[in-house]
Order: C-alpha cells, then structure tokens, then sequence
C-alpha cells in the first residue's frame, strides 16, 4: 500500500482491501487488548447460573400470561412502527430517486444532496436514541415506541425504495413519458410492477428488524418483553428471563419465517396473505397499545419539543472535553469492527453448518437434519436476545474495557449474519459445488472450492452493510459500560446534559457516515454491491 | 432533394438538423447530418436502411427525447424543446410511441397496459386508482379486439407472447388515437404474418383509416413498400432518398444496404 | 406459460396502502374530536373532576417489592386525601427524572441527586417529604475478599483504592455513585485517572453486589440500606464479598411534588400530602407495613435547602451541569 504500485502488480485492488480489513480488525483488538486482562474466570459462576436456569423457565400461570400480554405489545410496536416506515418510506422514495428527480441539473442536484442529508440522520441515530429523545417530549406514550421504529426505518426504506427504482430498467418509463404520462402515473405503469416483489420482501424484513428494535426499546421502559426482561435481570431472576426469552425467540423466529417466506415466495399466495395479515395485526396492534397520536400535537407535547429543542441546540462538548470524545469515537469503531469480526467469522461457520445441503450430488441425512435444527435455534437464540442483556452477561465472564461490548455485539450479529449467509448459500447456484460433491471432495472442501467463490462475494457485501448497523448498535451496550460513545451519552444523560448528549449524537453520527463510505469503497473494490446485500442488511 | 407535399399543413418539420454524440456537431460521431423532412398530415412514412444508420435517433428527435445540435424542430406545430410542464405533457399526449422493446411493464395485467396509452391525458390520481379498478373498460376491450386479444384483457402481461405482447403495444397507440405514431421496428421480434398485420394496424391500413400520421421504421423493405405511402432511405446519418415505394428500385435498395467497404457490415 | 405470481397481490398493495392512509386519517381526527376515548390520561392539565394523583419512584429496589410498596401506599393516600392514586412504575433512574419532567409524575419519590436534576427541571417544584434515615444516609464500600483490602477507617483512607478495578451502580445514584465518586475525589482519587481502567457502571445496588462477587470488579460503592437487607438476608456470602468503608452520612431520598398540586387538586393539597406522610405511624399496624416496605421509622418534612450540599457535590463531579 505504500510502494509504487507498478513494483507490485500481483496485489490486486480485491486483495489490498482484504488486507486493509484484516490490519483493521487487528488494531481493533490491540486497542481492545488482548491476552490474560481480557477474560475473567471467577465470573463464570454467576454466567453458569443464567444457563443452567434455562432448565427451569419460570412457568407459574400468572407470569407466563404477563410474557404473553407483553410479547403482544412487542409485536404491535413492531407492526405499528413497520407501518409508519412503509408510509414514509413509500412517500419519500420518488423524492430520491434520480428517474423521477433527474441529478444532471442543478437545482436536481441540490434536492437530491439536500433531501439525502436530511435522511441520512434519522438512519445515523440509533431506535433506542430516537426514543430517549422522544420520551422527553412525549413522556411513557406509545408514540414513543412507534416513532422511535418508524422514523429511522423509514429514512432506510426511502433510501433503498429510492435505490431499487433507480436499479430497474428505465426503458418503459421513459417511453411512457414521451407520451405525456406524468411522473407519478408512469412510475405506477413502468417502473413498480417490476419491482413491487423487491418492495414486499424489502417491508417484511423490516418487520422482522422491527421485532428486534421493539425489544430493546422496551428497556427504556416503553413496555413489552424487552421492559419485562430489564425488570427481571435487574433482580437476576433467571428462571423468568428464560421464560421471557422463550417468547422473544418465537416472536422473532415466526417474524424471520415469515420476512424469508416472503422474500423466497414464487407464488401470488404467500405475499396476498401476509399483506392481508398486516392489514389484520394493524388496527389490533393499534388498539392493543392504545395508540393516541393526537399526544403528537397537544400544547403539552409542543411545550416540551421546543424546551428539548432549547436543551439539545446547540450542541457542545462535554466536561472531557475533545480528547474524551475523540477517544469515545476510535473507541465506537474499535468496538463495531471486533463485533463485525466476530459476527462475519462466525456468522459463516454457522451458515455453512447449517445450511441444507442443496443440490443433486448432495447427502441428506436424519443426523444432519437434526443437527442443523440446533444450530438453527441457537442462532436464533443469539438473534432474539437483546444486545444489552448479552453485554450484561459478558461483563460478567470479561473483564471491562471494549471487550465486552464487543462480544455482546458480535454475538448478536452473528445470530443475524449467521441466518442471512445461510439463506443466501442455500439459494445461491449450486452447480460448482455439486460438481466437486461429484468428484469425491468433502463438505469443507466444497465450501472454499464452490460456495464461497460463488457465494462470497454477496456474503462479503451483506456483512459490510451488517457493519453500517453494527456502528449504530454500539450505543446500545454502552449502558454497561462497555465504552464507546454509548457509554458517553449515558453519561452525559445521567447528568441531564442534552447538549452535550447532543455533541455526542453528531460525533456517532460522523462516524456512521466515516463507516458507510467506508463499507461502500469496499463494496465497489470487492465488485460486490449487489442490491441483494442491501436488501436485507439495511 | 425535394419533399413530397399533398398540400397540406405538415405535422413534422425537420430543417438542417444534425445529431452527434457530443454537445457540438462534430466530424467524429456524426448521428444524424443535415436532415431535411417534412412530414404531411395522414402520411404514413417508413424509414428503411441498415442498422446504425439512424433510424432510431431520428424517430428519438420527432419524439422529442434527442435533441438535435444544430437545425430547427417543429412537431405538431411547436419545437418540443421549448416546451415544459403541461404543454409538454399536453404535446405528448398527441404521440404514439412503438419501441422495438415493447418498453413496458410485463407484470401488469394487459388491460392496465392498454390503458397506459391514455395516461397523457388522464390526471394523476385517475392513473393510479384505474390499477386498483380498471377504468375505461369498454374502449380497451374494444381496441384489444382489434388485435385479437379481446379475452386476455386480465391477464398479466409476462403469460403472453412475443408476437401477443407485440400487439399489446399497438393496442396501446390504438387507445391512446395519438395524431402522430412513432414506431421503432415494430417487427422485428415477430412472424412475418404478424409482421404484417402490426404494419397494417400502425400504419391504418387495414379497417378503417386510423387518421393518424405514422412514421415507422422497418428492417424489411418489402413491409414497408406494401404498407406505407413513402419510403425514406437513410445511411450514414443521411437520407440518401425520399420517394414513394413504387419509386424506390432494386438499385436503390441494394445501394442502400450494400457493406460498408472502409468499416465492418453494419447489417442488412 | 408460466403463471404470473403478482398479478392480484399488486392490486392488494395498493388497496392496503390506500386503506392505511384512510385508516391513518381517520383515527387521527378521531382521537382529537373525541377527547373522551383516551381515558384519564389527557387529564393533565385542568381536568378537575378526573383528577388522578400519579406517584411513581425511581427503580432503587426489586420491582415486585416497588409494587408492593407503592400499591399500599396508593391505597394510604386514596384514603387520606379522596382522590384516585396511580403508580406508574418506572425502569431506570432518568426515566424517574424524565416522567417528572414531562408532568406524567405528580409526586416522586427522588434519590438525592435525581431530586436535585428533577426540581432543576420543573421550576417551582418541592422537595416536600423524607424517611427519618434519609437526614443521615451512608454509603458502603465493598471488595472482593481475596483482594486484601482492609477495613478503611477514613475518608482519606480511601486512597488505598489507587489502582484497583471499581464499580458503580446505576450513573444517577445518589448513594451508588454521586457520593461515593465525592467522597473519593476527597482522597485524590480521581475516576477518570486513579482506577484499573475506567470505572464501571453496574445498573443497580444488586448488580454491584454481583459483579463484585463475581470478580469483575474488585471494589464497588452502594446504598448502605440494600447492603444491610442483603447481609441480614444471608444473600451475601462473607467470603467471597465484604464491606471495607461506610461513608459519612448525607441527606438523601426524598418526596418531590410538581408546582401546580393546590391548583389541580385544590387548596392545601400540598400540605394534605405532606401531613398524609409524616402522619404515619409504626405504632399503627396499618401504616406498619408501609414503613416497613420503605425500611423507615417514619416520614418527617424536609425543605429544598436540605438538598444543597447535594446539589454543590453534583455540580463538583459534573453531574449538574445547567
């Protein structure tokens, strides 16, 4: 990377970019330090009671109701705050796509740099953010819960909404055009029933995104199973966070099944029933929190906006000054690249464990069956257990520093990145491998022989929107001190500083945008910017 | 080179017009070089001559979508250039446009294709709610039964055939009744016998006269020669004759397509 | 040929978008004509004859005994005072602070510093009410067993903490963390510089007791009353966890009422709550429970001024900061 790149023609662009991630991660774990400071064998007493309890969920009647009740208002935050992102997103769309707003004219241009800027903080903020922001105006309100969803993934979904037009083929729109059809009607008639199955598979992985998100929130108090969950661990009842997470796991395993069966649907059915089902779970969900948006526009609400707007602008540095953010912020990425680390590696350990064998040359068997069905669950598990809870249990196994968080990240995407690669190796082309099965080689061989050279190059570029996330999540565990800027807002909230959690919020989201151009520079070096990646990454 | 005229006002005035690749007109990629055309009301002209010989940009320039570097341009009356917003979209209207790739979207049912035709000229919003109940069904079934497809009025596109799809689109300029139709090698990806009835329906030659003004371009002189009622040879960016078919001889045609001695065979 | 998959869904979308915009619509005009659909809850502001007295706490304890403790108490001053009383539980310290804030809170029960960050928040607001201990609160100081660390007579003794791990518990604790921090800047140490590393914020008493026991930590900082309950429980095993400091005492806990009480409640309101409090009695089998849940003797009247030395501490170690 420094000599004349003439002297060294052999290195690739590919390769180099390798290379540059790889030293990444590598600086990341000095940063984080490695050796006997990291692991903390004494914790493992307290860390063995959590999994042993696993034995015995709390099962009383009243307490598994109260799961029940609340895994409902889980769901109906995810389905309520889905449903606003749809709208925002499905409204906002044209608004950035280049076919509707052509960029080669100036004024275009400043629209789309204008209305891009604008998006790209509602995404750069984390839901668990949006929601201590909004509380402050809207006090314990499901609005809260609602918002805090809706808003960033609505910003995702325009942006994509907006990416996937411009990826279709311009010929029927443009034709329609020169016979006078207005924008909107020949993007109704050209463009989106092309695209409308990319559009359904893009809203139900939100839904299933938007479990997840609901379940954190509720550890700020909005209600549901994550709410429960901080309730029992702050008294360490095991027994009944086992029970809770045995509700999360279902929710966002049929959340996963469904989002997947749509996105692999051939047929009309699949999606006609679960758009007909959204319709249904839209107005419970609506009734079951009792959602109340005119708390939007009362005097009190605008009262205590224009007082947070007071509180929040403008923002500034907290008592530690330059040097406590900056390190907050190499801290922040540290973190997200061990989390990326961990989850990428193992992520695609998992997946090619657990994937089925597909092809014709490939074996089936009961065994293999059955294995695959564990490792399924407790990717699930991984998945369905909030970060925080995980950053809690390593604190307890690691000793404080980066680590911890890192690992709790890392763990909770792996269970993420772990589903996704196994979907994308089982649908991928499986000629090459089945070609080798053929010749005699063995599972592992095929993996680096035919899955991953056909395979890897999607796999590569949804983990590296999976990092874009990772940056976002990061605040989530600074709750437990794992460092970073989460660690920091906390801090500066504890102090009721909101302009200082405000400086905070820009530095996050400067990172954030540092990451996103990163991850897209890799994505263009690797030629891997597929549109499949950011389907389900976003 | 003097242009036909039956005297009365042209729909179409092309004056010295000249297309190339840059901004300029340059001397390295010459489009189109020095058009002269004026086109009649009720003439159906047929653009013959080899690929890459710009066909297609000239149809591109009467439709507005390309334009010119140097020459003047008056469609319907105006220079669609100076046109914008609701004028613009009011011009459009009155064109009918063919494209060798249908350019259209295959999932929907046909009927919403059809009705495409009409979306110059209906508001946005009737646009929209017609895809969730179909409006104008009678006219569209009506022209669906002048191309024979009367009874896949409901069928999404994608279930029909190339030469079906093909006289979806005609089904669409025939809904639309635009005053001039610009098509691009209608038939190209069809049977000759298609190939003829696509010619006779744009070209208002079978039934009754569809009182439009057509011009289409044509891979095949013979279609052109039976269906239109002047032929116009282009090659190299320039129109090298301009007669009615019964004018256009064998020499000419073979002038008109013969390989390029100084570059590769562009087709024919 | 092949059946085109999405022929009628498209046809579905459209009509669920639509449908979810009326849908939207209507319900918004709905809830803003028909203010008698969201009970209770719009009765904030002037809505005399609902008025409902919401009290909340912050999370100090396990939230079933915050439940019970609070339920009783509801039921006390429902009685006492003749109107409807709400608990409205609460899952962390600045969700206590912001639900006051916001006016989702009428009277809280406040821990020094979060009282302190509540009344700077809602101008005119009061501390009104504490527990007898609250006048002469303490902190304790625990270590792992096998870290050698002796009992610490002193303040200044805290030194010896120089270079070991420590743990707080939750950022906005007055005893778990606001205190502590004080009075370990008063033996040099700093927490940003002197520890093993950066401080850690456990959540809770509880989980310091657990992540020191643990080994996470080898020293952590807590409410002297959990520490005691705990001990007294047999909950702490004496080989593993010790206490090695108890600070001097400072005032703590305390009731803290919104401005506008007499006005939304009638005249006197104030006071009636405050007499409500300090008129229970241990004596009374009654009020016994109650006291009990909330490990007092009894409730006594307490004044903003009581709160200052609190307030100065909190501006020291950057906790108040406006």
């Amino acid at each position: 990377m420094t000599g004349p790149e003439a002297r060294i023609p052999t290195l690739s662009s590919g390769r180099r970019a390798t290379i540059a991630i790889l030293a990444a991660i590598a600086w990341a774990a000095s940063r984080a330090g490695v050796g006997d400071e990291v692991v903390n064998r004494r914790g493992f007493g307290t860390f063995g009671e959590f999994w042993r309890a696993v034995l015995k969920p709390e099962l009383a009647s009243e307490f598994v109701t109260l799961t029940a009740e609340s895994a409902a208002v889980t769901l109906a935050y995810a389905v309520l705050g889905t449903a606003l992102a749809l709208v925002l997103g499905v409204l906002g769309a044209p608004a950035l796509s280049a076919l509707l707003v052509p960029r080669h004219r100036a004024l275009g241009r400043l629209f789309w740099l204008v209305s891009r800027s604008i998006l790209v903080v509602p995404r750069a903020v984390h839901e668990l953010l949006w929601a201590l922001l909004f509380i402050q105006v809207l006090g314990f309100d499901p609005m809260v819960a609602v918002l805090a969803i809706g808003l960033p993934f609505g910003a995702v979904t325009a942006k994509v909404y907006a990416e996937t037009i411009d990826e279709a083929d311009p010929a029927p729109f443009l034709a329609l055009r020169a016979t006078g059809a207005s924008k909107l009607a020949a993007l109704f008639y050209g463009v989106l029933p092309d695209i409308r199955g990319e559009l359904t598979s893009f809203a139900f992985y939100r839904l299933e995104c938007a479990i997840r998100s609901a379940a954190i929130l509720g550890v700020i108090g909005a209600g549901g199973i994550g709410f429960q969950l901080d309730l029992s661990f702050e008294t360490l009842r095991y027994s009944e966070i086992w029970t809770l997470i045995a509700a999360l796991m279902l929710l966002s395993g049929l959340a996963d099944r469904w989002s997947s069966a749509v996105r692999r649907a051939t047929g009309p059915g699949v999606k006609r029933a679960s758009f007909a089902a959204l319709a249904v779970l839209l107005p419970l969900s609506w009734r079951w929190v009792t959602l109340d948006p005119s708390a939007l526009w009362s005097d009190r609400t605008i009262d205590l906006g224009r007082r947070l707007g007071d509180d929040l602008w403008p923002p500034r540095l907290g008592p530690g000054r330059w040097s406590e953010l900056l390190g907050a912020m190499v801290d922040t990425t540290a973190m997200s690249l061990l989390a990326l680390a961990i989850a990428g590696f193992g992520g695609l350990a998992a997946a090619t464990a657990v994937s089925r064998p597909t092809g014709r040359a490939a074996h089936n068997t009961a065994l293999g069956g059955l294995r695959r069905m564990v490792l399924r669950l407790i990717l699930l598990l991984l998945r369905a257990v909030p970060a925080p809870i995980w950053a809690f249990l390593m604190v307890l196994v690691l000793f404080p520093g980066l680590w911890p968080g890192a690992v709790a990240l890392g763990i909770y995407n792996l269970g993420v990145l772990g589903r996704l690669f196994a979907e994308i190796i089982e649908d991928r082309d499986t000629a090459s491998a089945d070609g080798l099965l053929l010749t005699g080689a063995r599972g592992v061989q095929t993996l680096f022989y035919g899955t991953l050279p056909t395979a890897g190059p999607r796999l590569t570029s949804v983990a590296l929107y999976r990092w874009e996330v990772i940056v976002r999540e990061t605040v989530v565990v600074g709750v437990v001190g794992a460092g970073g800027l989460g660690q920091l807002i906390n801090e500066h909230l504890a102090a009721r500083d909101f302009a200082a959690v405000a400086g905070a919020i820009v530095a996050l989201v400067v990172v954030s945008l540092a990451i996103d151009s990163i991850s897209a520079w890799l994505r263009r070096t690797l030629r891997t910017g597929s549109s499949n990646g950011r389907q389900v990454a976003g | 080179m003097t242009p036909v005229s039956t005297g009365r006002a042209p729909v179409a005035e092309l004056t010295a017009v000249s297309v190339s690749l840059g901004d300029r007109p340059s001397a390295l990629s010459p489009i189109l070089v020095d058009i002269d055309l004026v086109i009649e009301a009720g003439e159906r002209v047929a653009l013959v001559g080899p690929s890459g010989a710009g066909k297609t940009t000239l149809l591109a320039v009467l439709s507005g979508m390309v334009q010119p570097v140097a020459g003047s341009v008056s469609v319907l009356g105006v220079d669609p250039s100076n046109l914008s917003g609701r004028t613009l979209r009011a011009h459009r209207s009155r064109l009918g446009i063919v494209n060798q790739h249908l350019d259209m979207a295959l999932p929907l049912q046909v009927i919403h294709n059809v009705n495409a035709g009409r979306l110059g000229r209906w508001s946005t919003a009737s646009s929209l709610w017609s895809l969730v109940r179909a409006a104008g069904r009678n006219e569209a079934t009506e022209v669906l039964d002048r191309v024979g497809l009367a009874d896949r009025a409901f069928s999404p596109t994608d279930t029909l055939s190339g030469g079906e799809r093909q006289r979806v689109a005609v089904a669409r300029v025939l809904r639309q009744q635009p005053d001039l139709v610009l098509a691009d090698e209608p038939t190209s990806s069809v049977d000759p016998r298609l190939a003829d009835d696509v010619m006779g329906l744009l070209c208002g030659t079978v039934e009754a006269p569809s009182g439009w003004t057509t011009v289409v371009s044509v891979h095949e002189p013979d279609l052109a020669r039976h269906h239109a009622d002047r032929m116009v040879g282009l090659r190299d960016g320039r129109i090298v004759f301009d007669r009615q078919p019964g004018e256009v001889s064998v020499a000419d045609l073979t002038d008109l397509y013969r390989a390029n001695p100084t570059d590769h065979p562009t087709g024919g | 040929m092949k059946k085109n998959p999405w022929s009628a869904s498209w046809r579905t979308l459209i009509t669920a978008l639509v449908a979810l915009a009326f849908f939207a619509a209507a319900c918004g005009s709905d809830a803003s004509e028909g203010e008698a659909s969201s009970e209770g809850e719009a009765s904030n502001e002037g809505d005399e004859g609902a008025a409902v007295l919401r009290i909340g706490a912050i999370p100090d304890q396990e939230p079933e005994r915050l439940q019970r403790t609070y339920d009783l108490l509801s039921d006390y001053l429902a009685a006492e005072l003749d109107v409807t009383v709400e608990y409205v539980p609460v899952t962390d310290y600045q969700g206590a602070v912001t639900a006051f804030r916001v006016g989702d809170l009428d009277l809280a029960w406040f821990g020094g510093l979060t009282g302190v960050q509540a009344r700077l928040e809602v101008e005119g607001a009061n501390a009104i009410a504490q527990r007898d201990i609250d006048e002469a609160f303490t902190s304790v100081f625990i270590a792992r067993a096998d870290t050698g660390i002796d009992t610490i007579a002193d303040v200044a003794g805290l030194s010896v903490l120089e270079g070991r791990s420590f743990t707080f518990g939750s950022e906005s604790s007055t005893s778990g963390r606001l205190m502590p921090q004080s009075f370990l800047a008063e033996a040099g140490i700093e927490i940003d510089s002197s520890f093993d590393g950066a401080p850690g914020f456990s959540g809770s008493h509880d989980a310091t007791i657990e992540v020191v026991a643990a080994g996470s930590f080898e020293v952590g900082a807590l409410n002297s009353e959990v520490w005691d309950s705990r001990v007294e429980a047999g909950d702490v095993d004496p080989s593993e966890v010790i206490e090695i400091f108890r600070t001097p005492p400072y005032y703590d806990y305390h009731w803290v009422s919104q401005p506008e009480l007499d006005a939304r409640f009638g005249d006197g309101f104030q006071d009636n709550v405050v007499a409500a409090l300090t008129s229970l009695d241990a004596d009374d089998p009654d009020h016994e429970a109650i006291l009990e849940l909330f490990g007092a003797g009894s409730f006594i009247v307490t004044e903003n001024a009581n709160y200052a030395a609190i307030e100065a501490v909190g501006r020291e170690t950057g906790l108040i900061r406006s």
